[in-house]
């Protein structure tokens, strides 16, 4: 990884201008910096003006005040074909062409390159193939645009930017709208991109359990539009992270660096368990239902894992009685049921 | 092989006709019935009337669009729709003023006789009424602006005569019916349009109005569209007049045929013009065709027996009467610029290059009113003369062109 | 040729294998265009007079005159019409677009509609009564000028306005407003001038003389280079316009060059032929469904020929060979046409179903 900076912000005041009015400022003073082969991730609350920025940052939206530098030079400066040969974009919106191959489709990523029909000469040919191979699509070459699934869709457009050769690949929520394995695996491509080929990648996204574990860098706008920037497990450790996205009631659960789900407090446990995966699922578990783990104190309930064999056993023991029980299933219904939670 | 042709056309044509046809008598089969057979309600009553209360009768002998009973007191109008339509048909109870209304026709509508105020939406209904000498009745008509007669600008000018249309097409919803209202007229003159949609009868009945239909345009012979002047006349009590002058014109007519008739030649003509490759001509059965006939002409074009227009290929038309000596009525164009203007190609036909052009525009005013389609209606004899005079010009060497015009190059005659 | 979809995608291939066929029916449409009509001319005569030979002076007239110049112009306007259809619908990703969706045949209707109805109406006429100097091309010269005068306005406008949406609202109503006016002038119309207007809105590729159709050609001509060169920005607004612009599209100029070359076909083939209809929205769903692709650089080329072929068959059929009777083109585009077109989109390929745009 090179340091040489790709995108820098200096003094960047984004927002919507009508005619000479300015309407409405998003975000004022912004200082930012993406190094070559980085990926970063831009995070924030729905309506912060993740968009915004990103529209700006690509020179769609003139900024209000400041500047945009890509590769050195400003973004307003960069003719089209110039500005489409060192960045290119992934959009929200779906495309909707039928009766376009992904091929088709990533070879319109040659745009720039391409004489005025739009001719593929044979290196571009090879490009389109190695970026539909570089996202794990050469198999989707021939097929309809229009009969893909959302995720093999976004694999292709992934490819089209990536077939346009930009120093810069920029996403607005490219796994807005995949299931957990797409997302997944769509961040992995990215990932992987970014590494081999040392290209710098900016992504949008809701996602962000994924983006702490995924980015180089994160960029934090919060609800008021200040942005923080800074790589994920320091703005983890400094608490940053979890008070941009903290609401009434959700936490941010550094140790794991997720959000817990509230649940009503019931009590408390101790669990005596080998390290093991069967530890850290019984204690999920027993959280999911509303105990935390004692400390210090007298536990309302103990569960105590034993391995007999292949067999798995858990020993549950309140103040009224105990009993063995041999699924996680069966271990809560004990703790949950009336019977046992109280009179015995 | 063209005939087989356009027999397998005809025939296909009339299946889908027929289809319609069984198909419209299915719904009217479900239909309440309203029509009551003309005549049988009134025999009662004939034998106690014996006063005659007009002298004077009249009866159609060309005309097949109306006929009448008289009945001492008042006449019973029968109205036929020339195109078989049952539904069309009417029946008019016309009755002289302060007589009691017959009873046994339920579904007629009454007149009081003779009418005072009328208004016309058609403007040959004004030539009739004029030549009755009945002008002073005339309280509104729909569209002045059209009407060639100087005499009913001047009444308009002054006040007597008012507009009760806006714009020239023929639709209800462009009438005054207000200012019709308030007129209370006797009569409102209203042509039959052919096409039950744009009759303006129902719309006059429900404004309270009382709609008479003048049906002269669907006539196909020159002599029957004339001879609405009787009709009129029924409402005038003017039999008297009615009578006279059609008989002039009738026998004028019959005169200039017969003038024709001693031509040993028969020059060829064509007749239409066309307008992006449909060439409308009048079809041999109608009433331009009869009297290109009638004045000594060979038709090109009018070997069927059709009514009204018939819309026909160019190079068909081209095939068929390039040679043709004449070429009389063109449409839309008013002037050989006209003609070239609407397409170059029509230098190619015989008669364009000799000159032979004519066309009925010869009193046509600023606004597009032709005389042609007012008085000519009336004046069948003055219109064949014209055509005589045209074809023959030896045969009438006194008379001048009246409603035609001979086309020449470079003279744009746009007002009289 | 070249197979540029080496991977699978064959659409290229397609068109290599489909053009000379295409190419072929075109031309056996275009001579069965010039042998059948209302008057019926033996084969032998039709190739005396094409060899120059001795035939009837009429029958030279019928051919020379009216069935060549016809044919001609049926394909070049099929073809305009064709790809106006293409790049409207294309521009605006509206499946329902069509060349008339600017404006562009209202205003034409309005010109030729004042210059028709000019007669009855307060000194409009006057204004027209220069045009007889003009001689053949007053018509037309009244429709191009009524279409590129909606084309200055929709130009100036979307100059400034980005939203193609908003054109396309725009467009709309400027075809309101004209229909607008001539209706009004309709009202005030003598009978003559009303009948000739609507068999003007009925269409025909019959009205063309030798002395228009060079500039009917010409026009159309143009047109269709301007297409060929912008099928590039035409592949890429299948993307959408921020994608195309982000590939380093000028999407300001793609869109002036776009409206400019639509308006003008369009403008001319409604000067010269009337408001024909159909053949614009239909065409080009029915190339992408036979060419399987949405590529431009196959269906600009495709939608020129099966516009042509198309519209010589509706030309043949409501010429009725062998009766004199014509029918009404634009019934018959539409009569003959939609059916097909149904069969085309319906049916369904291996390819997939229906019409995405």
């Amino acid at each position: 990884m090179s340091d040489t900076a790709i995108l820098t912000c200096t003094g960047l005041t984004i927002g919507y201008r009508n005619q000479k009015t300015i309407i409405k400022e998003v975000s004022r003073e912004l200082n930012l910096s993406l190094r070559r082969g980085e990926m970063v991730c831009l995070i924030g609350p729905n309506g912060c003006g993740k968009s915004t920025l990103i529209r700006t940052l690509t020179g769609i939206q003139p900024p209000l005040s400041g500047e945009v530098i890509l590769c050195d030079r400003r973004i307003g400066e960069f003719s089209p074909d110039e500005r489409a040969r060192t960045l290119s974009v992934v959009l929200t919106s779906q495309v909707q062409a039928g009766y376009l191959t992904a091929f088709d489709i990533v070879a319109l990523g040659r745009f720039p390159y391409t004489n005025w029909a739009g001719h593929l000469t044979d290196p571009d040919k090879k490009i389109v193939l190695s970026a539909l191979a570089a996202v794990g699509a050469g198999d989707l070459a021939g097929r309809f645009i229009h009969e893909m699934s959302d995720g093999e869709r976004q694999k292709v457009m992934i490819a089209r930017a990536l077939a346009q050769e930009p120093e810069l690949m920029v996403l607005d929520e490219p796994t807005a709208f995949l299931d957990l394995p797409h997302k997944i695996e769509t961040m992995r491509i990215l990932r992987q991109v970014a590494q081999k080929t040392n290209k710098s990648i900016l992504l949008s996204t809701h996602d962000l359990n994924l983006a702490i574990r995924c980015a180089d860098q994160l960029w934090i706008i919060d609800r008021k539009g200040n942005m923080i920037a800074g790589t994920p497990e320091d703005l983890v450790l400094s608490g940053i992270f979890g008070s941009a996205f903290e609401i009434e009631g959700v936490h941010f659960d550094a140790v794991r660096g997720e959000f817990s789900i509230p649940v009503e407090r019931r009590g408390t446990f101790t669990l005596s368990a080998p390290e093991s995966v069967v530890r850290i699922w019984t204690r999920c578990a027993l959280e999911r239902i509303g105990f935390v783990q004692a400390e210090g104190t007298t536990a309302d309930i103990s569960v105590t894992v034993r391995n007999e064999g292949d067999k798995t056993w858990w020993h549950y023991s309140q103040l009224g009685g105990q009993q063995d029980c041999d699924s996680i299933r069966e271990l809560i219904g004990c703790i949950t049921s009336p019977h046992n939670n109280g009179d015995e | 092989m063209i005939e087989r042709q356009k027999k397998t056309w005809i025939i296909g044509i009339l299946i889908v006709v027929a289809l319609v046809a069984i198909a419209a008598a299915g719904i009217a089969a479900w239909a309440p019935r309203t029509g009551s057979a003309p005549g049988t309600g009134p025999i009662a009553n004939d034998s106690v009337e014996s006063r005659d209360l007009f002298p004077d009768k009249i009866s159609p002998e060309y005309a097949q669009g109306y006929s009448v009973e008289y009945h001492g007191t008042y006449k019973v109008v029968q109205i036929h729709d020339s195109w078989g339509r049952a539904a069309q048909n009417h029946t008019y109870l016309l009755v002289q003023r302060g007589e009691a209304v017959p009873e046994g026709y339920p579904d007629a509508r009454v007149f009081t006789i003779p009418v005072e105020s009328v208004i016309t939406l058609s403007s040959p209904h004004i030539s009739f009424i004029t030549a009755l000498n009945e002008t002073a009745s005339i309280r509104g008509h729909k569209s002045i602006n059209l009407i060639h007669d100087e005499e009913i600008q001047r009444l308009a000018r002054e006040g007597s005569i008012t507009e009760v249309g806006t714009g020239n097409i023929a639709m209800d919803s462009l009438f005054k019916t207000e200012t019709m209202i308030e007129m209370e007229p006797d009569v409102v003159f209203c042509p039959a349009t052919g096409n039950a949609e744009y009759d303006k009868q129902p719309k006059l009945l429900e404004a309270g109005l009382n709609p008479a239909i003048g049906g002269e345009w669907m006539e196909d012979h020159p002599l029957g569209k004339a001879e609405w002047i009787k009709y009129f006349a029924l409402f005038y009590n003017d039999e008297k007049t009615a009578n006279e002058v059609f008989g002039k014109i009738k026998a004028n007519y019959f005169a200039i045929k017969s003038i024709a008739g001693n031509s040993t030649s028969r020059p060829t003509l064509l007749s239409g013009i066309d307008s992006q490759g449909s060439w409308s001509a009048p079809a041999g059965g109608s009433y331009a065709a009869v009297l290109f006939r009638e004045a000594g002409g060979n038709y090109l074009l009018g070997n069927d027996t059709g009514r009204g227009d018939n819309t026909l290929d160019f190079e068909s038309v081209y095939d068929r009467a390039q040679g043709a000596e004449f070429w009389i009525n063109t449409g839309t164009a008013d002037s050989i610029d006209e003609i070239l203007a609407l397409d170059s190609r029509f230098t190619k036909f015989r008669a364009f290059q000799t000159g032979n052009v004519y066309h009925f525009n010869a009193r046509k005013n600023a606004f597009g009113g032709n005389d042609y389609y007012q008085s000519g209606v009336v004046h069948p004899d003055i219109v064949l003369a014209d055509l005589v005079k045209i074809l023959h010009p030896e045969l009438l060497p006194d008379h001048e062109l009246y409603y035609y015009r001979h086309l020449a190059a470079n003279q744009t005659v746009r007002s009289v | 040729m070249n197979l540029e979809r080496g991977v699978n995608g064959d659409s290229m291939r397609r068109l290599a294998f489909a053009l000379p066929i295409i190419s072929g029916v075109l031309i056996v449409l275009f001579l069965l265009d010039l042998m059948l009509g209302s008057v019926n001319i033996p084969l032998d005569a039709l190739f005396s007079i094409m060899t120059g030979g001795d035939v009837k002076e009429t029958w030279m007239n019928i051919f020379w005159d009216w069935r060549l110049p016809k044919a001609i112009t049926a394909i070049f306007a099929g073809g305009a019409l064709a790809l106006c259809g293409l790049l409207m619908q294309t521009f605006f990703r509206n499946p329902l677009a069509d060349p008339y969706i600017l404006g562009i045949s209202s205003g034409a209707s309005l010109g030729v509609a004042l210059v028709m109805m000019s007669a009855g109406v307060c000194g409009v006429g006057t204004i027209f009564a220069g045009m007889g100097l003009l001689g053949d091309v007053s018509i037309s010269v009244s429709a191009i000028a009524g279409a590129f005068a909606v084309l200055l306005l929709i130009l100036l406008i979307s100059s400034k306005i980005r939203s193609n949406i908003t054109i396309l609202i725009l467009g709309i109503m400027v075809s309101y407003f004209c229909g607008a006016i001539v209706t009004i002038l309709l009202q005030f119309a003598d009978e003559a001038s009303l009948h000739s207007y609507t068999f003007w809105t009925f269409g025909s590729f019959s009205g063309v003389t030798w002395n228009q159709l060079p500039v009917l050609v010409l026009l159309l001509t143009i047109g269709f280079t301007l297409s060929i060169f912008s099928v590039k920005s035409l592949n890429a607004l299948l993307l959408g316009e921020q994608y195309a612009e982000s590939l380093g599209m000028n999407y300001h100029r793609t869109r002036i060059i776009i409206i400019t070359t639509t308006a003008l076909m369009a403008g001319a083939v409604t000067a010269f032929c009337g408001p024909i209809g159909f053949l614009g929205i239909a065409i080009p769903h029915f190339c992408r469904a036979i060419f399987v692709t949405a590529d431009h650089r196959i269906l600009v080329p495709g939608c020129i020929l099966v516009g042509g072929i198309i519209a010589l068959c509706t030309d043949l059929v409501s010429h009725l060979p062998g009766t004199d009777i014509v029918l009404p083109l634009n019934a018959i585009t539409a009569l003959f046409g939609a059916p097909v077109v149904i069969w085309v989109i319906v049916r369904g390929t291996r390819f997939g179903r229906g019409v995405t745009t």
